[in-house]
C-alpha cells in the first residue's frame, strides 16, 4: 500500500515537472496545465516529514565520474523544477510562481547549490555539511517552512549520486578542504526531569533566545520583524510550540544539533562557543517543553521507550 | 581502472597541487624592500551618513547613531579605505595566528573596516549586555559564512578566516549594525587613516596593480612601480 502510493507520487512529481517545463517553454498556462500542476504540489508533500536523521542504509557507493554524471541526470529528472537548470535555486517553480500560481509560490527560495551554503548540519558554523547531513536533509526534505520534499522514495544509490553531483557545483567543496571541521559530539539524551525543564528555561533567558523567538518560544520576539535570510528575504524565527515545523528535525538530538551548530544561510546563529553539554540538553528540554500538548510523563516514555528498542 | 586512466587522474590532481601553489603566497626575507604610500581622498563636498534607525534595545544602542560610511577629514581625506597590493606572490612574513579584532560595542561594530590574512582568525567581542550575533558574509551576493551568537558579554570567540576577498559583517539582532574585513592572500593591505594616508611597507621592488576599495565608493585599480628602497607615491581621489 504504502509503496504504491510512493509511486503514485513519483509519477505525479514527474508529471508535475514536465508540466513546469512544458509551460516555460510555451509561457501560457491552461487551466489542465494548473490542476495537474496542484497535484503534483499536493501529493509531493504528503510524504515529507521533519522527524530525526534518516541514516542512510549503507555508505555512499565510491564517487566516480560515472556516479557524479547518474546523479547529474537523476537531478534534472527530480531536482530542477525547483533548483534550477543551473543548480542556483532558480527553477520554474521558484522564478514563475508569481506568474503561475502565487497560492503555491514557495516561502524560501530554493537552495543555490553554487553557492554550497547549507542550513541544515551537524558541523559548525562555517563548514560544508557531511554526506550524511545531505543524505538525511535530501531524505526527510525541509518541510518546515522550505517546502523541500522528501525523497525517501529514492533507491539510496540515487541520493549520493545525487549528491556527489551536487560536491560539484562550488569550488567550496575542493578550496575548503584543509578547514573542514568534523559534525559536533552529541551524546544519547538524558532522560528528562522537571528540574532540567526548569534549569533549561534559565538556558534559554540567559542565551537570550527569546529575543527572536518570544518569551514563550511563539517566534514573536522583538528581533522577529526585520529577520532576512540569505537571499533578502523575509524569514520568521521558528514558533517551538508546533513540533511538525522544526526544520532541523524534531527529536531531542536534532534540536541539540540547530543551536550547537546554527542554521547557515539564515539569522540562527551558533551557540556552540557559549553552552556546555549539560546546558544544552536542559535547553533542548525546555524548548521541547514549549510545544502544544507536552507532557514530561510522555516525553519519559517516549525516549524510555525508543532506549528500549536501540538497545534490544 | 585501467592505467590510462589512472595516469589522467595522476595529471589532473598534479596540476590541481600545481595550480594552488602558484595560488599561494611565500614568505621570504624582503632585502631594499620599498615602500607604497599616500593619500585616498574624496573631492567635493563630503556624502552626508544616513542617520540609522535604531529599533530597539535603545538603552545599550542609543536613540540615534548616525553612519560611518563616509569618513572625510581635511583636506578631503578619506578614513576606511582599503589599499591592496593585487598581484603579489611573494614578500614579508606576517604572524599566521594573527587575530583580528572586531569588537560589537554600543551596538556599532568596531572597527568599521579592518583587513586582515587569509588563514588569520578573527575575534569577535561583545561589550554590550545585549544579544549580538556576529554574520559574515563572503562576496557581493553576500552568503553566509559564519553566524556566531554572542549572548554574553567580554567573552572573545575567535574564528578563522577561510576565504580572501571582502567579508561583509552584519548582526541580525541589530540590522543596522555594518563592518567589513577586506580579507588578502598576503600581508599588504591597509586601511587609510583618519586623514587618507597609508602606507604599505617592505615591498619587494617591481611593478603592482594596486586596488583601492571604499565601501561605498566603489574600487579602483592603480599601476604603481616601486623601486629598490625607494618610496612609491599611490594618490587616489574619489568623487567627482
Amino acid at each position: 500500500m504504502k509503496i504504491s502510493k510512493l509511486k503514485i507520487a513519483l509519477v505525479l512529481v514527474i508529471t508535475g515537472m514536465v508540466t513546469g517545463i512544458s509551460l516555460t517553454v510555451t509561457g501560457s498556462a491552461t487551466s489542465n496545465d494548473k490542476a495537474s500542476s496542484e497535484g503534483f504540489y499536493t501529493s509531493f508533500f504528503r510524504y515529507s516529514s521533519a522527524t530525526g536523521n534518516i541514516e542512510p542504509m549503507a555508505e555512499s557507493p565510491p564517487v566516480t565520474p560515472g556516479l557524479i554524471k547518474y546523479g547529474e541526470w537523476t537531478y534534472r529528472g527530480l531536482c530542477v523544477g525547483c533548483h534550477g537548470v543551473k543548480a542556483d535555486g532558480n527553477g520554474a517553480v521558484w522564478t514563475l510562481a508569481d506568474e503561475l500560481s502565487p497560492r503555491h509560490k514557495l516561502p524560501r527560495k530554493p537552495r543555490d547549490f553554487t553557492e554550497a551554503v547549507f542550513k541544515i548540519r551537524s558541523t559548525p558554523s562555517g563548514s560544508l555539511p557531511t554526506d550524511n547531513d545531505m543524505f538525511a536533509a535530501i531524505s526527510r526534505g525541509l518541510v518546515a517552512d522550505e517546502d523541500m520534499p522528501a525523497f525517501k522514495f529514492l533507491p539510496e544509490r540515487d541520493r549520493w549520486a545525487v549528491i556527489a553531483y551536487l560536491k560539484t557545483l562550488s569550488e567550496r567543496w575542493e578550496e575548503e578542504k584543509e578547514y573542514q571541521e568534523d559534525p559536533i559530539e552529541i551524546s544519547e539524551p538524558p532522560m528528562p526531569t522537571g528540574e532540567m525543564v526548569v534549569a533549561g528555561k534559565a538556558v534559554y533567558k540567559e542565551m537570550k533566545c527569546a529575543k527572536c523567538h518570544g518569551d514563550l518560544g511563539k517566534g514573536d520576539g522583538p528581533s522577529a520583524p526585520q529577520l532576512k535570510d540569505d537571499n533578502n528575504l523575509k524569514i520568521a524565527p521558528r514558533d517551538f510550540s508546533d513540533a511538525s515545523r522544526f526544520a532541523g528535525g524534531s527529536d531531542p538530538k536534532s534540536v541539540y544539533q540547530t543551536f550547537s551548530t546554527g542554521f547557515d544561510g539564515t539569522p540562527m546563529p551558533s551557540f556552540a562557543d557559549f553552552l556546555e553539554a549539560e546546558q544544552r540538553w536542559e535547553l533542548v528540554w525546555y524548548v521541547m517543553s514549549l510545544r502544544t500538548g507536552w507532557t514530561l510523563e510522555d516525553a519519559q516514555a517516549e525516549l524510555k521507550a525508543k532506549n528500549g528498542k536501540n538497545s534490544g | 581502472m585501467s592505467n590510462k586512466k589512472l595516469m589522467t587522474c595522476i595529471g589532473v590532481v598534479a596540476s590541481l597541487m600545481m595550480a594552488s601553489n602558484a595560488n599561494a603566497y611565500k614568505a621570504v626575507t624582503v632585502t631594499n624592500g620599498g615602500s607604497i604610500s599616500g593619500k585616498i581622498s574624496f573631492s567635493g563636498a563630503a556624502p552626508s551618513n544616513p542617520k540609522l534607525d535604531i529599533t530597539k534595545d535603545k538603552e545599550t544602542c542609543g536613540t540615534s547613531i548616525p553612519a560611518d560610511y563616509y569618513i572625510v577629514g581635511a583636506g578631503g581625506g578619506l578614513k576606511n579605505a582599503v589599499v591592496v597590493i593585487e598581484n603579489i606572490e611573494q614578500g614579508k612574513a606576517y604572524d599566521k595566528k594573527g587575530k583580528v579584532p572586531v569588537d560589537n560595542k554600543k551596538c556599532m561594530f568596531t572597527p568599521h573596516v579592518t583587513t586582515a590574512v587569509k588563514g588569520q582568525k578573527l575575534a569577535i567581542n561583545n561589550s554590550d549586555p545585549v544579544l549580538h550575533n556576529t554574520h559574515l558574509y563572503h562576496g557581493e551576493k553576500l552568503k553566509t559564512m559564519y553566524n556566531i551568537a554572542l549572548p554574553l558579554q567580554n567573552r572573545v570567540i575567535k574564528k578563522p578566516l577561510r576565504k580572501d576577498g571582502v567579508i561583509t559583517v552584519k548582526c541580525d539582532a541589530h540590522e543596522w549594525m555594518l563592518s567589513y574585513v577586506y580579507v588578502a592572500k598576503h600581508p599588504y593591505s591597509v586601511v587609510t587613516a583618519a586623514d587618507g594616508s597609508f602606507t604599505l611597507s617592505d615591498v619587494p621592488a617591481g611593478s603592482y596593480k594596486v586596488k583601492i576599495w571604499h565601501e561605498k565608493l566603489g574600487e579602483s585599480i592603480q599601476d604603481v612601480t616601486v623601486a629598490a628602497g625607494g618610496t612609491a607615491t599611490l594618490n587616489h581621489s574619489f568623487g567627482k
